[in-house]
């Protein structure tokens, strides 16, 4: 069975050498418009899928097996490893994840070509050259830079193990998602670019990838939260975002999808922005490439150091040949890419949506800004200077409550045009809404400007959502009941209605990070028998508890907690020294409900068993976890729409239309 | 007017609600937690000194605490750890020389994006199709108003995207209305046009429903312009093929299955 694992290294160059000809075949095929090519580029295609495939199912069976005469098993895994942290040591280090990266852009590649060659192959013939292009780059990096399956002369009799850090089920969920988001939007790219190739520039290049672009941003978004989950309970800091290099490589991208996700919207019901949706696509792959850059390079200082490797350079020349590329063929197709239609006022859901797309950019420019800026200043001054989440914070957080705002406005202007009578009409009740929010709230004793107007934002646009929801039932049949009326209504506009819940999520997702403007902590060294106060909590040091396991010494601190008088229970947070590492780690210790947080942390115990403890007081936390939950549920509602979108047939088309290749 | 007032009012409510601003703690717990987040830490890269989970930034956070203890203000106890680990310490860059580039080019980006928005809204605006082109008479009305209820009921599974497009437009135009985010003059105004984009599409798809000369000889459709003309046909009898009470596909005798409606 061990054997099968040397396996691996043939299969990845069968995958190149296959990628490669997918690339040739289907660009002759496209060009010359014979199917043979396109189809054999296909076949190709999926082969080099299939072989990626086994050789990640090789790796995966040298960390089975505990083969450690590879020199990635050795780094990365151990023999007291067991369980799902064994194979998930696939992605713990940075030539395994470009190996899991690997196989979901060919799998992905493989799966969106089959479902798009029914539909225009053409189309699909050159997106399956570019996809393919895209694969032959990331092979030849696992070729040679970052091999998975280099061996070792002298073969160890146990590995160093996966760094303890990376043992929680945040991090066996949280990395494969981010990279099936950042390798989702390689499809919506890719046909993006099929379609600037070929001069054939109508819907056809997004709607048959629509579905990859929502799966690839519901994945992007999802593990980005999980990031910030895993990072509260476990870095043991109190917080979940740190505006750290790698987290602003996965929220760019996020960015800028988020703005796509929005105009491409226009572009179907306006034939309007063309340009600009192509635009955004570029520059959200571009971004993920960046991100993935800037954090193999090494060239910025983050957390993330365990992704580092020798492979950063190598992502300029492709990201530059990507860019440049990208923005020759728009230029070249300004013409067919111009809007085929005008607002038809400037009071109108379009114009909500021009403002949109602008703040998202903005938003996604600036943490750009900010995250090469030491970059830039080292360039010019000679001296390393830093921004961190104070930087960040000030810069975005304005940004951020004018996008919430508008999340509350944009769904209550028609599209088209609205006069200022029925704008009036529709938002005065959220509007109020918010005010006395605002209102009830400074005179409850809350104090900070900031977190006022993000409330009473929140507030608003809760109100303006849900009043979106209360007019669905309006709309139809007379004779219907409203219950009926919304079911239909909702039923038939699942993307919009979807949307909304998205948006209501992301509501209490900002009422949770407003919260943190009310955070306190304490930091103090606990006798036996002692206790400590933050907020309404009084904690008090019942006992130290040690345990010893093959794998790690455990300390464990039990504090009871009152609250008020009133007992809530125990909180167990531990230090444990994982042996393999020779490495201490804090385990979290948190007692969450919908009003606040309370987050205990052990830093170190002295040997007569005082207990340096952190306390914090996280309040509303717990929402943006259960905001989190909703927006999962909108996006789930919004997949349920597109396994119905109708069948467009194009009559009559003024531009050449790709006769069908059958195949 | 009694609307404009309330709305006044409210605005006021939220200046007055939001004006009073919470003086920062001077407890040195309090002090030296601001200080550790505007610092980052010299231990762990990419992270605040608050972040930073490592034994030696909580020997500095505690540190930081004796500072404040002994009555230092945050900016000297930041004045001091920059002078021992340097400029890089600082999590914020200074708003003088070149940190001050920090700040300016998010509030270029904003100014320039304001600037794009504003060219674009007045660029795409101005209207290309002149009002009321062609007078739309109650019977070409009544047809679109049928193939807009047709729509309504789902009773169109594919369809020319123009026409949708157009007839989709129409029934938003009459939701709106229903919603009260359309005045009624608006809704006219804006339903001439569409109406006329769907009459036009209405009319192409019937011209193209006569071949005359199939085969690409003289005056008739060859090559790619038969392709569309056919899929257009197959477009417009698959609709047909549909029933038009439930949407399942009819038996060959026009029967629905599933509902036997004629």
């Amino acid at each position: 069975m061990s054997s099968l694992a040397a396996l691996g290294r043939p299969l990845l160059i069968g995958g190149l050498g296959f990628a490669f000809c997918a690339t040739l075949l289907s660009a002759f095929g496209a060009v010359t418009k014979r199917p043979g090519g396109a189809h054999l580029g296909a076949r190709a295609l999926y082969a080099a899928a299939a072989m990626v495939a086994g050789a990640a199912i090789a790796l995966l069976i040298a960390l089975g097996t505990h083969n450690f005469a590879y020199e990635y098993v050795t780094s990365y895994s151990s023999r007291s490893l067991s369980g799902p942290y064994l194979y998930g040591a696939l992605w713990g280090g940075m030539e395994g994840s470009l190996l899991l990266w690997t196989v979901m852009l060919t799998g992905f590649s493989a799966i969106a070509i089959r479902g798009a060659r029914r539909r225009d192959s053409l189309l699909a013939a050159r997106a399956t050259s570019v996809l393919g292009g895209i694969a032959v780059f990331f092979l030849i990096l696992l070729v040679w830079p970052a091999d998975p399956f280099t061996t070792l002369a002298d073969v160890p009799s146990d590995g160093r193990g996966l760094n303890p850090l990376l043992q929680s089920p945040g991090m066996l969920i949280h990395p494969p998602l981010l990279y099936a988001g950042f390798v989702g939007f390689s499809v919506p790219f890719a046909f993006a670019m099929a379609a600037l190739w070929s001069g054939h520039l109508t819907d056809e290049w997004f709607r048959s990838t629509r579905r990859w672009t929502l799966f690839a941003w519901s994945a992007l978004s999802v593990g980005i939260v999980l990031g910030g989950a895993w990072a509260y309970t476990e870095l043991g800091w109190g917080g979940y975002w740190a505006w750290d290099p790698v987290e602003n490589a996965s929220f760019m991208p996020w960015l800028t999808a988020t703005a796509f996700l929005h105009s491409v919207v226009i572009q179907e019901k306006r034939r309007m922005f063309k340009l600009w949706n192509v635009t955004l696509i570029l520059m959200t792959y571009g971004l993920a490439v960046f991100g993935t850059f800037l954090t193999r390079s090494g060239i910025l200082s983050s957390v993330h150091t365990f992704t580092e490797g020798p492979i950063g350079r190598w992502f300029l020349p492709f990201l530059a040949a990507m860019l440049i590329g990208g923005l020759v063929m728009i230029a070249l197709r300004l013409g067919p890419l111009r809007s085929e239609n005008r607002f038809d006022s400037l009071m109108s859901r379009e114009s909500m949506f021009l403002i949109n797309n602008f703040l998202f950019v903005a938003a996604a420019l600036t943490v750009l800004w900010g995250t090469i800026y030491p970059i830039v200043a080292e360039l010019v001054t000679g001296t390393r200077l830093s921004v961190g989440p104070p930087f960040f914070n000030s810069v975005f957080v304005p940004l951020g409550l004018a996008l919430i705002g508008l999340t509350g406005i944009g769904p209550l202007i028609s599209w088209r045009r609205m006069s200022r009578g029925a704008f009036w009409r529709v938002v005065r009740v959220p509007l109020a809404a918010g005010v006395l929010t605002s209102v009830g709230l400074a005179a409850a004793g809350v104090r900070s400007a900031g977190a006022l107007l993000a409330f009473s934002l929140c507030m608003f646009t809760a109100v303006a959502v849900i009043s979106e929801f209360g007019r669905a039932a309006r709309i139809g049949d007379k004779a219907a009941t409203g219950a009926a009326r919304f079911a239909r209504t909702v039923g038939r506009n699942r993307r919009r209605y979807g949307g909304y819940v998205v948006h209501l999520g992301v509501v209490l997702i900002v009422i949770g990070f407003a919260g943190s403007a009310f955070r306190s902590e304490r930091q103090v060294l606990l006798d036996p028998g002692a206790s400590m106060a933050i907020g309404d909590y009084t904690l008090t040091y019942a006992e130290l508890e040690r345990t010893s396991t093959p794998e790690k010494e455990r300390i464990a601190l039990h504090l009871e907690v009152e609250r008020k008088g009133d007992s809530r229970g125990v909180l167990v947070p531990q230090r444990n020294f994982h042996r393999a590492q020779r490495q201490w780690q804090s385990e979290v210790a948190i007692d969450s409900t919908p009003i606040e947080d309370l987050y205990v942390v052990v830093t170190s115990f002295d040997r007569d068993g005082t207990a340096a403890v952190r306390a914090f007081i996280n309040p509303l936390t717990w929402w943006i976890w259960v905001g989190a939950s909703v927006m999962v549920g909108g996006m789930a509602f919004i997949f349920t729409a597109e396994r119905r979108a109708p069948v467009e047939v194009t009559v009559a088309a003024p531009a050449a239309r790709p006769v069908p290749i059958r195949t | 007017m009694k609307a404009r007032l309330v709305l006044v009012l409210a605005l006021a409510g939220v200046v007055l609600g939001t004006a009073p601003v919470d003086a920062a703690s001077t407890d040195p717990q309090d002090v030296a937690t601001r200080v550790a987040q505007e610092i980052m830490s010299p231990f762990c890269p990419g992270l605040t000194l608050h972040d930073c989970p490592s034994d030696a930034a909580a020997d500095l956070r505690d540190r930081i605490v004796e500072m404040a203890s002994a009555g230092a203000s945050e900016s000297e106890i930041i004045a001091e750890l920059e002078r021992e680990y340097g400029p890089g310490i600082r999590a914020v860059p200074e708003s003088t020389s070149f940190g001050l580039l920090a700040w300016m080019v998010p509030l270029i980006f904003v100014i320039a994006g304001i600037g794009v928005v504003l060219f674009a809204a007045r660029r795409l605006s101005r209207s290309r199709i002149p009002e009321g082109e062609e007078p739309i008479s109650p019977a070409e009305r009544e047809q679109v108003a049928r193939e807009v209820a047709m729509l309504r009921d789902e009773r169109r599974p594919l369809m020319d995207p123009t026409k949708r497009r157009a007839l989709e437009a129409i029934m938003e135009l009459e939701d709106d209305l229903t919603t009260g985010k359309l005045s009624a003059a608006d809704l006219e105004g804006l339903r001439v046009r569409y109406e006329a984009e769907a009459l036009r599409a209405l009319k192409r798809l019937e011209s193209l429903r006569i071949p005359q000369n199939i085969g690409g000889a003289e005056g008739g459709p060859s090559g790619r312009a038969l392709d569309e003309q056919l899929e257009a046909e197959i477009a417009e009898i698959r609709a047909t093929m549909v029933c038009e009470t439930c949407g399942d596909v009819k038996r060959a005798d026009g029967t629905c299955p599933t509902c036997s409606a004629p």
